[in-house]
């Protein structure tokens, strides 16, 4: 056997090159190692960058799958039915920042200025300041008033519809419509007329004897000619209905349009006086004359700005705008929310917005299959990343084509009326629980129907309080635990119905016990919500869980 | 007298001068942490002279010592070699420590629950340093040590070595191939992604076909611990990857290597007589010892592995990740793991419970008991042409088979959807997804074609019975629409080759799909390319494919042709349908699909 044996082959035949070749290797790993671990820092942000841009990708199927029904396609929002997204306010976009800057700067910087001793230097500060104040002044309008671009274009589609009624019935619209109304008069005339005779045929057909011919011979020729009257009526009115919102859309647009242009023309004339006026020395005779000018001017100034402001309103009644105030509050601090935006965005769409249902058709659904949507948790992630992709620097285009804002908590009109306390959230004095508490014992309580309005009733209180949640109590053994509370605190709960009262009207005078870092989480706004039957009822529903 | 109240090697320091009294005391510890080698025994072994002193110090080790009391002290020079183990079942050893080891660390970020297992993704990747290095190395490591168990597995079928006394190795080998693979599978679930949500349920649903069906049903539950994968079924998988399977494979290593060095290393099939069996009877001079010739290759071998295995982790290699797992949505051409995927491919030939569940079974029975079956005395490759031939024609079974797993062979989808998803697939990246933002940014509003699409085809969206995610005020709303037709292919490249090469690329790809592979499918097709802004950052990217629809033999599912042209369903009037389809996909500036 001995000539079939070979050397076998060895990768590295000596020890030593063994033992070399090792060093070397885990030499080269260290150093492989080592460069990947100088640039795993900037790796890793290149990750979370893609992955979340990723997850913007994914978010924006979603929501043209699930959200763009209602919160419209680009996030624009739908009139009536669902608030813009896309949306200034909702991430606290502020127009004026820079104007805001400078000016408090002028100001501080006058301030520090003596006037005694650089009268000089505090004028031009303040002319500065004057000139700041202005352009933001101007921001303001445009952003509030200029629809300038769309007022043109219905301008155009009016004229486009006013050619093509020219075109088909060789008249301008105006006499169109007056030769409608010609037309229904003749019309009606002849059906006046035609009265008398139908009746006479019908008493003659239903006492079987035969007519007055000439009666017969009457009402067909006043029929003939209705029926030619119609025939020209019809097209005619069919455009003339066509052409009319257009036109009354188009006027309510010039009006605002002309009040918005005369309003800046006047601006500019009233400046341009005003510095005629500071550059005339003191006691110069055109003084009276331009000073009464000015006068004229801001008279007619503050007439054009009531009636852009009427004209405004017109627009909103309408429907034909949203009321878009530049300076209103951003969203978070509208729903006095001390989360981040993102938060609020996850949150609500993890349980949706039950209260909306006191505003639009239908209320915001919770979305997140925990809260018994269709959509997985990282799902709810990918939209908010979309949404929340949405915050740029905001333009007047942007502004213009929002379809419909949010609606401030504060502003929902009805319930507002028939709440036990309705001014809690901002005046926590104005709500009185023991008076509330004495109420109570004169009513028949419900504990049943509370425990319906507790579950379903479109307040959301098992949206946090159920059984096991971390963000609230459980109402199971609600009173047990309110007992307690009245028995150790006799100063502060009189009773634990107070205890309870309280706790729904006014979340924020105690927190129960290991909920200190979600006493924002409950929401200020029960006191307006609520009547109280319903109160009474829920509280009656909250007192049988005694556990 | 001592220097301190205790005896202490300052007495020695004392007595014998500074330099000597620690060297020997360093002596004597490296005599105790090895178990009887010195440090002039070390020096030597790594010399590769021959031991100074009787009797001989390197053989100790494996006498006294834990670790080395499993290894041979010496081996037959003969299977030192390359030929004939080629380090396979080393090596296998080597992966399943080496995936202990990257097992460990990613156990610490990962928590087995659906809600959270997919973001513990996103941070171990995006927040833990050396995170994705770690996985990518688990993952190629889990690859690799499937390829080397199976190989591992060929060489000993080749060689003969599970003859005649190794009959039970290969049978305890046979049970580690299989919970090698098993392991590999379970820990594919644990990403929660679609691809290994997907790959898992169509795995697993193979346990359902078991018959009879109140075996299968409940195989499958005690499996998924539900009727679908969730997180009962994740929790499972979680502990069988990381404790069950990997308890059952540390056993039977131990019993496979403890029958490997009881038999010793099988020999070159030449250099035994036939039914011979001398692997333990080594003479003098064809000692290989273990210290220090095997010990040093041993260690270069784990300098190298390690080397390529990190070289090809941070440069070439990273595990995929999909997007997370969504019950609901099935992407398009699902597969098994590749190590499966000859599985699936029998499960296309015929009936899911012989071809999913029986066959297997058979033939892993057949593997076991192959030893006990194949009696023949001759390891002799020339003696063994019939096992040879049977072997090599199961390899090349294998191959067909695997090739028949994959969505090229038997998988009928519509055409238009095939052509969307070979562009926009809905996992990884495709055509599309890999043009720059830059580009499709710079294509916003290139062309003004808009008058260019066919009237018919506009009818075609507007009355289209089909429930499409298209809008019909798509044209209104992005004039830059592409048309892709059968002759303007170079008007096309004209406008797009050079200045915007991954855009062309995908409009070329989208030009041959339906021009040259599905013409028969698509006749008369027309593409329309629309890509439009969404968000500051967020682009638009709308794949539209109408065409006549043909008509199709129902039971070939093929195409009726008219000579060269497909024959086509007409209507009631005789017209040509008209049919569209289209595919959406939104590209965010920074998830730069194209650089990964």
């Amino acid at each position: 056997m001995e000539n079939n044996q070979k050397q076998p082959f060895m990768e590295f035949p000596s020890v030593e090159s063994r033992v070399i070749a090792g060093i070397l290797f885990f030499a080269g790993t260290l150093i492989i190692l080592g460069w990947a671990a100088i640039n795993e820092t900037s790796r890793m942000e290149e990750f979370t960058e893609r992955f979340d841009g990723r997850s913007v990708e994914t978010g924006a199927i979603l929501f043209e799958n699930n959200c763009a029904t209602c919160h419209g396609p680009d996030g624009y929002g739908q009139a009536d039915r669902a608030p813009a997204l896309n949306n200034p306010f909702l991430f606290g976009y502020d127009f004026f920042e820079e104007h805001d800057r400078q000016i408090a700067i002028l100001q501080g910087e006058i301030e520090v200025v003596d006037p005694e001793e650089e009268p000089e230097k505090v004028a031009e500060l303040e002319a500065e300041l004057a000139l700041v104040e202005a352009q933001r002044q101007e921001v303001y309008e445009t952003l509030r008033y200029d629809y300038a671009t769309q007022w043109a274009a219905l301008d155009a589609q009016l004229t486009a519809l006013d050619t093509r009624i020219l075109e088909e019935t060789g008249m301008p619209p105006t006499l169109v419509s007056s030769r409608v109304n010609e037309l229904t008069t003749q019309i009606e005339t002849l059906n006046t007329e035609a009265a008398p005779i139908l009746e006479r045929i019908a008493a003659a057909e239903a006492a079987e004897e035969s007519s007055d011919p000439l009666d017969i011979q009457r009402r067909d020729e006043i029929q003939t000619e209705v029926a030619a009257l119609e025939a020209e009526l019809t097209p005619l009115s069919a455009l003339a209905t066509e052409r009319q919102p257009v036109f009354d859309k188009t006027n309510r647009y010039r009006a605002l349009n002309d009040a918005h242009t005369q309003v800046v023309s006047l601006r500019q004339q009233i400046a341009e006086l005003q510095s005629q006026l500071a550059a005339l020395a003191e006691g110069d005779t055109t003084r009276t004359d331009i000073e009464a000018q000015l006068d004229t001017l801001e008279s007619e100034l503050s007439a054009q700005e009531d009636s852009r402001d009427t004209a405004l309103e017109a627009m909103v009644t309408a429907g034909d705008i949203v009321d878009f105030d530049p300076e209103a509050n951003s969203r978070l601090t509208q729903l006095q929310w001390n989360g981040t935006l993102e938060d609020l965005i996850y949150t609500t769409l993890i349980s949706g917005r039950p209260v909306s249902a006191a505003y639009w058709p239908q209320p915001m659904a919770a979305w997140s299959q925990d809260a018994g949507g269709p959509l997985r948790r990282d799902q709810i992630q990918n939209l908010t990343d979309y949404v929340l992709n949405w915050d740029r620097e905001f333009t007047l285009e942007d502004v213009r084509r929002i379809q419909q804002l949010a609606v401030e908590p504060s502003a929902s009109g009805e319930a507002a009326a028939e709440g036990v306390c309705p001014d809690a959230a901002n005046d926590p004095d104005s709500c009185d629980i023991e008076d509330i508490v004495a109420q109570l014992e004169a009513l028949t309580l419900d504990p049943n129907q509370g425990q319906a309005d507790y579950g379903a009733g479109g307040f959301g209180c098992t949206s946090c309080h159920f059984s096991g949640s971390a963000q609230a109590p459980a109402p199971q053994g609600v009173f047990t635990r309110a007992t307690e509370h009245a028995g150790n605190n006799p100063d502060l709960f009189p009773s634990a119905r107070y205890y309870l009262v309280q706790s729904i009207l006014l979340p924020g005078a105690f927190t129960a016990p290991g909920f200190e870092a979600m006493a924002q989480l409950m929401p200020r706004t029960f006191g307006r919500q609520l009547d109280i039957q319903t109160l009474g009822n829920i509280v009656a529903y909250l007192e049988s869980q005694d556990q | 007298m001592s220097v301190l109240p205790v005896p202490s090697i300052l007495d020695d320091i004392k007595e014998k001068g500074i330099r000597k009294a620690v060297y020997e005391s360093l002596d004597r510890t490296t005599e105790r942490i090895t178990a009887g080698m010195n440090l002039q025994d070390i020096r030597e072994a790594l010399r590769g002279d021959k031991p100074s002193r009787r009797p001989n110090p390197r053989l100790t080790p494996h006498a006294d010592g834990f670790w080395l009391h499993m290894r041979p002290s010496y081996y037959h020079t003969s299977v030192t070699g390359l030929y004939p183990t080629f380090r396979l079942g080393w090596l296998s050893t080597f992966f399943f420590a080496f995936e202990i080891i990257t097992g460990l660390f990613l156990m610490i970020f990962y928590t087995p629950s659906p809600d959270v297992a997919y973001s513990d993704m996103k941070n171990l990747l995006g927040n833990v340093p050396m995170g994705q290095l770690m996985r990518d190395l688990h993952r190629l490591g889990a690859e690799g040590m499937v390829l080397v168990v199976a190989l591992h597995m060929l060489r000993t079928f080749i060689t003969g070595s599970y003859k005649k006394p190794r009959q039970f190795t290969w049978f305890t080998g046979v049970i580690l191939l299989l919970v090698t693979l098993f392991l590999s599978f379970s820990g594919y679930l644990l990403p929660w992604d679609q691809l290994a949500f997907w790959a898992v349920t169509i795995g697993t649903s193979m346990a359902e076909a078991a018959p009879p069906e109140v075996v299968g049903t409940n195989v499958n539950l005690l499996l998924r611990g539900a009727p679908d994968i969730g997180a009962g079924g994740l929790l499972r998988f979680y502990l069988l990857h990381v404790f069950a399977l990997p308890l059952i494979t540390s056993i039977f290593i131990g019993v496979h290597y403890y029958k490997v060095v009881l038999h010793g290393h099988s020999l070159p099939p030449r250099e035994e007589e036939v039914g011979k069996d001398t692997a333990k009877r080594v003479p003098m001079d064809r000692r290989t010892y273990y210290i220090p010739d095997v010990m040093s290759n041993e260690l270069a071998m784990i300098g190298l592995w390690g080397f390529i295995l990190v070289l090809m982790c941070v440069w070439f290699y990273h595990a995929p990740l999909e997007n997370h797992a969504d019950p609901q949505v099935t992407p398009l051409h699902t597969t098994a793991p590749w190590y499966f995927l000859w599985l699936q491919g029998m499960l296309k030939l015929g009936d899911k419970v012989i071809m999913g569940v029986v066959l297997p079974t058979v033939i892993f029975g057949f593997l076991f008991v192959l030893p006990y079956l194949d009696l023949t005395p001759s390891r002799r490759y020339a003696h063994r042409r019939i096992a040879l031939s049977a072997g090599m024609f199961t390899v090349l079974a294998l191959v067909v088979l695997t090739y028949m797993g994959t969505p090229f062979y038997g998988v009928s989808t519509e055409a238009s959807a095939e052509v969307t998803q070979e562009l926009i697939p809905m996992e990884g990246v495709g055509e599309v997804r890999a043009i720059p933002y830059d580009e499709l940014k710079a294509n916003l509003t290139v062309t003004d074609t808009a008058d260019t699409i066919q009237a018919t085809d506009v009818e075609a969206w507007k009355v289209s019975q089909t429930p499409l995610d298209f809008d019909a005020t798509i044209i209104a709303r992005d004039p830059g629409v592409i048309v892709v037709t059968e002759d303007n292919i170079e008007d096309l490249e004209e406008l797009y080759a050079e200045d915007y090469p991954a855009l062309w690329h995908a409009i070329e790809e989208f030009h041959h799909l339906l021009y040259d592979e599905y013409s028969e499918n698509l006749p008369n097709a027309i593409g329309y390319i629309s890509i439009s802004q969404k968000q500051e950052n967020l682009i638009r990217f709308y794949l539209l494919i109408t065409w006549d629809v043909p008509e199709v033999d129902e039971e070939s599912g093929e195409v009726k042709m008219d000579g060269d042209e497909p024959r086509l369903l007409l209507d009631v009037d005789g017209n040509p349908i008209r049919s569209v389809s289209g595919k959406q996909v939104y590209i965010h500036q920074e998830a730069e699909w194209h650089a990964h």
